[in-house]
């Protein structure tokens, strides 16, 4: 009976040897190409557009009913030193994939992780009372399970927040910290191409050229998502001025 | 990026193409072997090779590690191939419910030039048990990397595989009892 291994393995590449095709690109495929890109840009936008209104739409609700809760930031997991979150609002529908505070090397299987401090509760809790001490009434960090931590927000507008206003992403990522940085290695932003666009032209304006981003082919990130490479660049990240152009000025100045 | 004229558009399209030709000639053979081991069918496996180069364009301005476009490939491939079964199914359900005489007309003459115990066994097996054993056994990938590839926990991998090789050793036998 023909079926270990090697046999298997022999099988395999003497029928792939059968197949053949020709090393020359056919003239259609880049016409193909072509259309797909321009297809897929459109319906990004749509797209883009559609997440918006649903964000919006959740706010409203937000305010109107006083759901369970409104997630502020989340993630942190005490072995972990990356605060991924969603920072999007009506005007502005980027969203903030990954962001890596500096650190030392990339973990194994994971380019966009890192290793070493991790952003404690403690941290987060003295993020809370700074936030609290600038008259925003932030709850404090709540511990999960798995050892992350999270920080929820019941009913933001009875609580008189308004988490996409400038004054409370200021005090948030600027005069609080520590969420602000410094940072290394990646920040990776979905969006549509020409909100990327807009946030790097606004971030020029404040003086932090970005690098052109990259996408990611290994499987981590969807087609909109972009990737800067800052270690490419000399910008200090750990600087009040990056946080508010990153955080304040550019994620929600210009719609 | 933020601005281009329409002259810098062709430059930028020129240069792409002839980035792309290269990238055809040298991952178009593998990613077409590999498209026919997943499907069995030389005129699928050649289709879908050039879908997954047609996605390839629309992506190719953002690629800077071209050792990465390898993998991207390998995974459109695998993606597109599950998406072909995936409709044949819905295909065969309709033809299943409008009458039999529609199914006589599917019907394949075997292809006696290509008999082959074990190829033939592995045309047996689910999309993902047939792309766990090729992707393990054709591509050399680890276990981890096919998990990757096929978007399931590694766990899936292994009984897709044991259940796979398992699978074609039962095809085999029974082949065997009834020339026997």
């Amino acid at each position: 009976m023909k079926s270990s291994e090697p046999d298997i393995r022999r099988m395999l590449e003497r029928r792939a040897a059968e197949f053949t095709i020709g090393p020359e690109l056919p003239r259609e495929l880049l016409r193909r190409g072509r259309r797909r890109r321009i297809k897929t840009i459109g319906l990004a936008s749509i797209a883009a557009i559609a997440f918006a209104s649903l964000v919006a739409l959740s706010l409203s609700l937000a305010g109107a009913r006083s759901p369970a809760g409104q997630r502020l930031a989340a993630g942190g997991r005490a072995n972990s030193s990356s605060p991924s979150g969603s920072i999007s609002d009506s005007t502005h529908p980027l969203k903030l994939v990954s962001y890596v505070l500096l650190d030392t090397a990339p973990k194994i299987g994971n380019p966009h992780g890192v290793t070493g401090q991790p952003i404690t509760v403690a941290e987060i809790r003295q993020h809370a009372e700074c936030m609290r001490a600038h008259g925003f009434d932030v709850p404090d960090p709540t511990e999960q399970s798995g050892g992350g931590w999270s920080t929820i927000i019941d009913d933001p507008v009875a609580r008189g927040l308004d988490l996409g206003s400038p004054a409370f992403r200021e005090a948030m990522f600027v005069t609080c910290g520590p969420l602000g940085g410094p940072l290394s290695g990646d920040m990776v932003i979905a969006g549509s191409p020409d909100k990327i666009d807009r946030f790097m032209s606004c971030m020029s304006g404040q003086g932090f050229g970005l690098p052109e981003p990259t996408m990611d082919l290994t499987g981590h990130y969807d087609a909109e998502e972009w990737q800067f490479d800052l270690t490419q660049t000399s910008i200090d990240t750990s600087t009040p001025e990056w946080n508010r152009s990153m955080f304040v000025t550019c994620f929600q100045g210009e719609g | 990026m933020i601005a281009r004229t329409i002259d810098l558009e062709a430059v930028v399209d020129e240069d792409r193409a002839v980035r792309l030709r290269s990238l055809y000639a040298v991952h178009v053979h593998r990613v077409g072997r590999l498209a026919y081991l997943l499907t069995g069918d030389a005129a699928l496996a050649e289709d879908l090779a050039q879908e997954a180069f047609v996605g390839l364009v629309a992506r190719l301005r953002f690629i800077r590690d071209e050792d990465a476009v390898g993998g991207y490939l390998r995974r459109a491939v695998v993606n597109l191939v599950r998406k072909h079964w995936r409709k044949q199914g819905t295909e065969r359900g309709y033809l299943r419910r409008e009458g039999p005489g529609l199914v006589a007309g599917t019907a394949t003459l075997p292809d006696l030039a290509a008999r082959d115990e074990l190829w033939q066994a592995l045309g047996k097996l689910t999309h993902r048990q047939r792309a766990a054993i090729v992707l393990r056994f054709y591509e050399d990938m680890s276990e981890e990397e096919t998990a990757r590839v096929l978007r399931c926990p590694v766990g899936t991998v292994k009984s897709s595989v044991a259940r796979g090789l398992g699978r074609m050793r039962e095809e085999l036998i029974r082949d065997e009892e009834f020339r026997t």
